[in-house]
């Protein structure tokens, strides 16, 4: 499998950035665990009551900071494709088109390596990224429960945090699969400007829906957002539609890795 | 048998509004030098995209080893060929020892470091330098190398020599030839230089506009092609009424240079013997010619008359 060769080789050209970044990340996130109290947050939620419920929206459809399920959901989760999102579809957008651009693939392919095996490689190397991330994040969270005392563990639902942290992975893929799948036909920063579009679109679907008229609301189901929205597991503890919302997002990356393994063993890779 | 056989192979782009490759057929025996020639967007770079499948071709066959194969699906073929690229890119946060070790795990091929030394060696190239910071000619190096350190029975190179200096340039060759000399192997050669193409390769083919304009052995088409005639008059008066015999009876010569009493035209080999008999029975202003040279051809000069038909003759500088 030339797959691996391919992620090994990925990996070892981006892992000073990546260590950087998780370092960066997971320290941001412990810090934040720092900032939890409880009192202070409730405080803070009424001043949320009276924000517009198109706001309101933005951070889920329910929210109780006063809890650090809650917390954790409108701090972090919501706000991952903001904080991990745009630099996954970035990357994921560019990585191929650079390779052709840069002409580095013509020596790559010029040999028996699969152009499936070539993407899938690629595509696996940002989900290895991604999933580093997210292990070391979700590690410094844990951690700040454990080692400060403004959060007390009495109260806190451990598991369901560890499932947000995998859940909200999943939808990162479904990120990274939408700019990976345009970088295997356009430009770099064709497909950058178009996956970028295409999430903030979803974004704008996902978040406002419930201001458009009732018989235009249905549109939220073709958001990726709308079914990314983890509120009602971390704030009721309902997990209700978890597991379907998650087969939407898993379907999603099938369908878009699919096509970009497709599209790429189609298209005519240029002088 | 045949390496490479190529038959009415047609890629055009732009939904057809330029044709790139335009229904070219050719055959490349296994163990030539065969040189592919054409000026910039001829369509040959076009061509070996095709073969190698990085291009999808919108008709054509293409045999490999005697072996019909689907360039893009047929990828096990590649194991057999071996492939430097034009314009060459390379890992820039990669040295030359990284690229040759991820090739090898890539390509599933053990390094043979002997030979990796001695290129390394003989292309004074350094291993151990960061590639983005490398220029164009050790780039090239780098190309040169990985693509010479695996096993291959047909060796596809594009423009191989760019970057290069005329020294390393005649390390390559060598380096090349000796590797044939060993493994056998076919070499398909694009370039510009002529006179590279017309030392190493035996059998060239020349394309014009996507399609094969000529096909043959190099000496062959030397022979037949136009005969390169060196002048030297007593004076320029003799030069001068020279001049205006080829002007009036050999209109399709071409002067390639004048100076004073020095003239350089080509002719087609069938007016040679004619000429040759007014050089050494004629007087030219009262004098006859004091001396003479006559030759095959050049390669660039048979190149430059397919490209510059209807330009440059009846006696006109070219």
């Amino acid at each position: 499998m030339k797959v691996l060769q391919i992620v090994w080789k990925e990996l070892k050209k981006d892992y000073k950035s990546l260590l950087i970044f998780t370092g960066i990340m997971s320290l941001f996130f412990m810090w934040f665990v720092t900032f939890f109290d409880p009192e202070l947050f409730a405080g803070l939620e009424e001043v949320f009551e009276s924000y517009p419920e198109a706001i309101r929206q933005m951070i889920g459809e329910f929210y109780n900071l006063a809890e650090f399920g809650g917390f954790l959901n409108v701090y972090l989760f919501s706000m991952s494709w903001f904080y991990f999102g745009i630099y996954f579809i970035l990357k994921s957008a560019q990585n191929i088109p650079k390779e052709i651009e840069d002409k580095t693939i013509d020596l790559v392919l010029s040999k028996p390596i699969p152009r499936t095996e070539f993407t899938l490689g690629k595509y696996l190397t940002h989900i290895i990224e991604i999933l580093l991330i997210y292990y070391g994040v979700m590690m410094s969270v844990l951690l700040g429960i454990l080692i400060f005392p403004s959060v007390t563990i009495n109260g806190i639902f451990l598991n369901e945090i560890i499932f947000a942290f995998l859940y909200n992975f999943i939808f990162m893929v479904t990120l990274i699969s939408t700019g990976f799948c345009f970088s295997t036909f356009l430009s770099s920063k064709k497909a950058l400007a178009l996956g970028l579009g295409v999430v903030i679109f979803f974004y704008a679907v996902g978040q406002f829906w419930k201001s458009f008229p009732e018989v235009a609301q249905e549109i939220k189901r073709i958001s990726i957002f709308f079914y990314s929205d983890m509120s009602n597991l971390l704030v009721n503890h309902v997990w209700d539609n978890v597991g379907l919302h998650i087969l939407v997002l898993l379907g999603y990356s099938v369908v878009l890795t699919t096509s970009s393994v497709i599209i790429f063993n189609k298209r005519d890779i240029p002088v | 048998m045949n390496a490479i056989e190529v038959k009415n192979l047609i890629k055009y782009y732009d939904k057809g509004k330029i044709k790139a490759v335009d229904d070219i057929s050719f055959e490349v025996p296994r163990g030539s030098r065969f040189g592919y020639l054409g000026p910039n967007g001829a369509g040959k770079t076009t061509t070996i995209r095709c073969i190698l499948g990085f291009l999808n071709a919108d008709a054509g066959d293409i045999t490999i080893l005697g072996e019909k194969i689907n360039p893009k699906k047929d990828v096990k073929i590649r194991n057999h060929i071996g492939y430097l690229p034009g314009e060459l890119g390379l890992y820039k946060n990669m040295t030359a020892n990284d690229l040759i070790n991820y090739f090898a795990k890539l390509y599933d091929i053990e390094i043979d470091w002997n030979f990796v030394k001695e290129v390394t060696e003989r292309l004074k190239l350094d291993m151990n330098r960061k590639l983005g910071v490398l220029s164009k000619g050790n780039k090239q190096k780098v190309g040169v190398l990985s693509t010479l350190m695996g096993k291959f029975d047909v060796l596809i190179m594009d423009e191989p020599t760019s970057g290069l200096d005329p020294l390393m340039q005649l390390e390559f060759y060598r380096i090349v030839s000796e590797r044939q000399k060993e493994s056998k192997c076919t070499v398909f050669l694009c370039s510009h230089v002529l006179a590279e193409v017309e030392k190493f390769c035996d059998r060239v083919a020349i394309i014009k506009k996507g399609k094969i304009a000529e096909i043959s052995d190099v000496n062959d088409l030397k022979a037949k092609n136009l005969k390169h005639i060196e002048l030297i008059f007593e004076t320029p008066g003799s030069m001068e009424a020279f001049k205006s015999l080829l002007e009036t009876e050999y209109s399709e010569s071409i002067i390639k240079y004048e100076f004073q009493t020095q003239l350089e035209f080509l002719l087609p080999p069938h007016q040679a013997r004619k000429i040759l008999c007014e050089i050494s029975e004629r007087d030219w202003g009262g004098v006859p010619v004091k001396d003479f040279s006559i030759r095959h051809s050049t390669l660039e000069n048979i190149f430059m008359q397919y490209y510059e038909e209807g330009k440059s003759k009846g006696g006109k500088i070219a």
